[in-house]
């Protein structure tokens, strides 16, 4: 379906109930389709952010210009939307983002789904970022502290409980994720005081969020919660200004233009941090399928970081989420061992080491 | 072309009497429709499509300066050019193997090939410059050469292609070899004679027209008055004299002051057949905007403007990029434009602004993958559309190699395909057709299994006769009608 010859028939099932959903009805089949309509145009979003501002497909020749326009045009027609509903009404859609579909194969669905998107997504900010200054972004990431809240995967409910719209009654969140977890948290505090202990000062409030599949999220929450800092919209912006000078793909023409132009929607965004912390990382499958080609595979992951203490980690978390879904960890493995790669990326820039 | 004397009827009123496709009253010479010539231009049901021809490597490993980015008939329909990404053009010439018997299958050969573009390196930027040709249009021929522009994102070019067979012979100061010849030891004059040789097709470049464009160059026109053409950016439109280089004048300029507040570009634009002070241009947002260039020096402000509400029960994240116009093209007869957004082709008629007047829907069916079709990027895939030689008949490309017709009259549309299964000499192409949803029948295709990396982009019919050439991703297929 993709053309490279990936059927995808989950995710244009999940997409095509939600797109059914929306076109008939036009929202007035309740909460359901409201919360379906919610997450695609979560998806679109992402899918779009990551167009512009991940890797170009051709770094040598100016990226075209209709192109361009039409995803910052749908990126404004979201945001206009956004904006209509307002910030309370913002808060009430991303906790009431979770489905009622009891269908783990739908979830998979809705995973898949942005999955390749985010984990383009995921894997860019992390080179720009440990190229920029450590003096620099640090700081200013740490200072921002993101609010109590993820966009979750649909299959998790918010831990602060504040939704609305109860979405899973069939699936309780497991307790002894929420506690592994924490002891995850500590695992890594150990390994890395230093660097730790500034950055999961602002992860400790944020409750894990338990999902069916807690040997993907585990990692990947820890990670969300490197992205949620990650992301923090004046960084992002900074970032992408950095990224784009330090690239020297900004031309002084319309392609300049449209960068800081994008600067201007990401200030505008700056006003809802929750707009960024919506890059949600939990429900990524790392196994990036091949709808994700375009983005190396090796991106954001130091081949010369040590492999050792990501090894520690993800036998630790194994061995917590061994009562989890019960997946082979050797499987799991692979995924952890990129994803905590990573981590251990950022922290060595965060310390400076 | 046959002249025909046109019945009465049709000399006063303007429909056909089959089609009820309007035409100019006083339009004596008939290319249109079915009152006409029998045998040629006739409906999609009519016509039983035979491959005649393919081009190109059969390798499924396709070189990516091997990939075809247009194809163009020239107005006799004797030649055929394609552009590739690669920078180069290559030429077919009809041969017409016998003349006297009108039924024969002409071939098309290789005539010329040229490296018409080079990558650059824009300095100020530090981009690269793709030499890929976007478009290839020919001039009407005025003596024996020919001439065709030929496009890349930023420079024009004007190429002479020319025929040499015959050589001198016999100069007076220089050996056959060419070595010189001292004046002095010439004591008897002769005059050098004409001598038959191998046929020798030259292309050489007339006309650079460099530097005018800061966005990429989409389309180029070349106007009726057979002395300007114009061409055309993302957001701007320039016109030029084919003579001249040096200088440009811009006839449409929608950049914003802030680029900030940039939500539409341009996407085509051609000037009219037979009116040499109109054009259109179309938009990223689905509009059409018919300009008049004796009104004002700057066309910013249309004559006419062709959009269509939108469906309200359509609307989608994506409405706005699939009404994106990719294609605009002019009927014949100047009476209609053709316009080709990513899931229709739509005929416009010049005097109602409104909504089309007719709509075809290419591949409908793609209307609930758009999402996947998004995050892939097939969603900004730019399909062209072309017309038939009398108007009766629309073609465009589709994915998985598929290809569509719609017959106008007839109201009847057709899917083929082209591949090299369906490659045998004069072997009739059968009509193919995608499953949406539901049971598949035998021999139909389910929308899954489409392949989206082999998309037809670029079509093109002869002007006067049923044969067209349909571009795949590196190979150039050539159909004819069936000759009984």
């Amino acid at each position: 379906m993709l053309g490279n010859g990936v059927k995808r028939k989950l995710d244009e099932d999940g997409l095509e109930e939600g797109k059914a959903l929306l076109t008939s009805a036009a929202g007035a089949a309740g909460s359901h389709s409201r919360v379906n309509y919610t997450l695609q145009r979560q998806t679109v979003l992402n899918i779009s952010l990551m167009k512009l501002y991940g890797p170009p497909r051709t770094p040598a020749t100016e990226p075209a210009l209709q192109r361009r326009v039409l995803i910052n045009n749908v990126i404004r027609r979201i945001h206009h939307e956004f904006k209509e509903e307002g910030g309370a009404g913002l808060r009430a859609h991303f906790f009431a983002v979770p489905p009622p579909a009891p269908n783990i194969t739908e979830d998979e669905g809705y995973h898949e789904a942005p999955t390749s998107a985010f984990g383009g997504v995921l894997s860019p900010p992390l080179s720009p970022l440990s190229s920029l200054d450590s003096g620099l972004t640090p700081a200013s990431l740490l200072d921002d502290d993101p609010p109590l809240f993820f966009a979750l995967p649909p299959s998790s409910p918010h831990p602060l409980g504040h939704h609305p719209v109860s979405p899973r009654p069939s699936e309780p969140p497991p307790p002894p994720a929420k506690d592994s977890f924490s002891s995850a948290l500590e695992e890594i505090e150990d390994l890395c005081p230093i660097a730790v202990t500034t950055s999961t000062t602002s992860s400790l409030p944020l409750s894990p969020p338990p999902s069916p599949q807690p040997p993907l999220s585990l990692p990947a929450g820890i990670d969300m919660k490197e992205e949620g800092r990650t992301y923090s919209p004046k960084d992002k912006e900074s970032l992408l200004l950095d990224e784009s000078q330090a690239a020297k793909t900004d031309p002084p023409s319309a392609h300049a233009d449209i960068s800081p132009s994008s600067g201007g929607f990401l200030t505008d965004f700056a006003l809802d941090d929750i707009l960024f912390t919506d890059i949600d990382t939990s429900m990524y499958d790392f196994n990036l399928p091949c709808g994700a080609s375009s983005i190396p595979p090796n991106l954001g992951v130091s081949k010369t970081t040590p492999m050792v203490t990501a090894d520690d980690l993800v036998k630790t978390l194994s061995s917590y989420s061994g009562g989890g879904a019960g997946s082979p960890p050797l499987t799991q493995n692979q995924p952890f061992k990129m994803d905590l790669a990573e981590l251990d990326h950022i922290m060595e820039v965060l310390v400076g080491s | 072309m046959v002249r025909i004397q046109a019945p009465p009827s049709l000399l006063n009123s303007s429909s056909c009497q089959i089609c009820n496709v309007n035409h100019h009253a006083i339009d004596i010479l008939i290319r249109n429709c079915h009152s006409a010539i029998s045998g040629t231009g006739g409906g999609s049901n009519d016509v039983q499509w035979c491959f005649s021809q393919v081009k190109g490597a059969i390798d499924d490993d396709v070189a990516e300066a091997d990939i075809i980015s247009t194809v163009e008939f020239n107005h006799s329909g004797e030649l055929l050019a394609t552009g590739d990404k690669g920078g180069r053009v290559v030429i077919f010439q009809q041969e017409i193997e016998n003349k006297s018997q009108p039924q024969c299958r002409s071939e098309y050969n290789v005539y010329s090939t040229f490296q018409s573009h080079e990558p650059e390196f824009d300095y100020l930027k530090s981009l690269e410059i793709e030499e890929k040709i976007n478009k290839i249009r020919w001039l009407p021929q005025k003596n024996a050469a020919q001439f065709l522009l030929s496009t890349n994102d930023k420079t024009i070019k004007l190429w002479k292609i020319s025929e040499r067979d015959k050589r001198l012979e016999g100069y007076n100061l220089k050996e056959e070899d060419g070595r010189c010849i001292d004046p002095n030891t010439v004591t008897a004059l002769r005059v050098p004679v004409f001598r038959p040789m191998d046929l020798m097709v030259e292309a050489s470049p007339r006309r650079v027209f460099a530097n005018a464009h800061t966005y990429h160059i989409n389309s180029i026109s070349i106007n009726s008055d057979h002395e300007t053409y114009l061409s055309a950016d993302d957001l701007r439109i320039n016109l030029w004299h084919q003579e001249i280089t040096d200088r440009s004048f811009n006839i449409v300029d929608i950049k914003p002051v802030n680029m900030e507040e940039l939500t539409e570009v341009i996407t085509a634009a051609e000037f009219h057949p037979n009116q040499c002070n109109t054009f259109v241009y179309s938009s990223s947002k689905g509009s059409i905007r018919l300009c008049d260039m004796r009104a004002s020096a700057l066309c910013d402000k249309h004559s006419k403007l062709f959009e269509e509400p939108e469906d309200p029960s359509n609307r989608s994240f994506f409405s706005e990029i699939i009404s994106s116009i990719s294609d605009v093209k002019f009927s014949h007869n100047g009476r209609y434009m053709m316009t080709r957004d990513y899931l229709s082709v739509k005929i416009w008629d010049l005097n109602m602004e409104t909504r089309p007047v007719e709509t075809f829907q290419v591949h409908e069916y793609l209307r609930s993958k758009l999402c996947s079709l998004y995050e892939n990027d097939c969603i900004f895939d730019k399909f062209e559309c072309c017309w038939n030689g009398n108007d009766s008949v629309v073609m465009t490309g589709s994915y998985n190699n598929f290809f569509r017709m719609f017959d106008r009259g007839q109201r009847r549309d057709v899917t083929l395909e082209a591949s090299r299964e369906s490659s045998k000499p004069r072997q009739v192409l059968k009509p193919r057709k995608v499953c949406a949803g539901g049971k598949r029948k035998k021999d139909e295709i389910s929308v899954d299994s489409l392949d989206f990396n082999k998309k037809i982009l670029h079509t093109a019919w002869h002007p006067q006769d049923n044969i067209i050439a349909v571009a795949t991703t590196n190979n150039l297929y050539i159909f004819q009608d069936k000759v009984n």
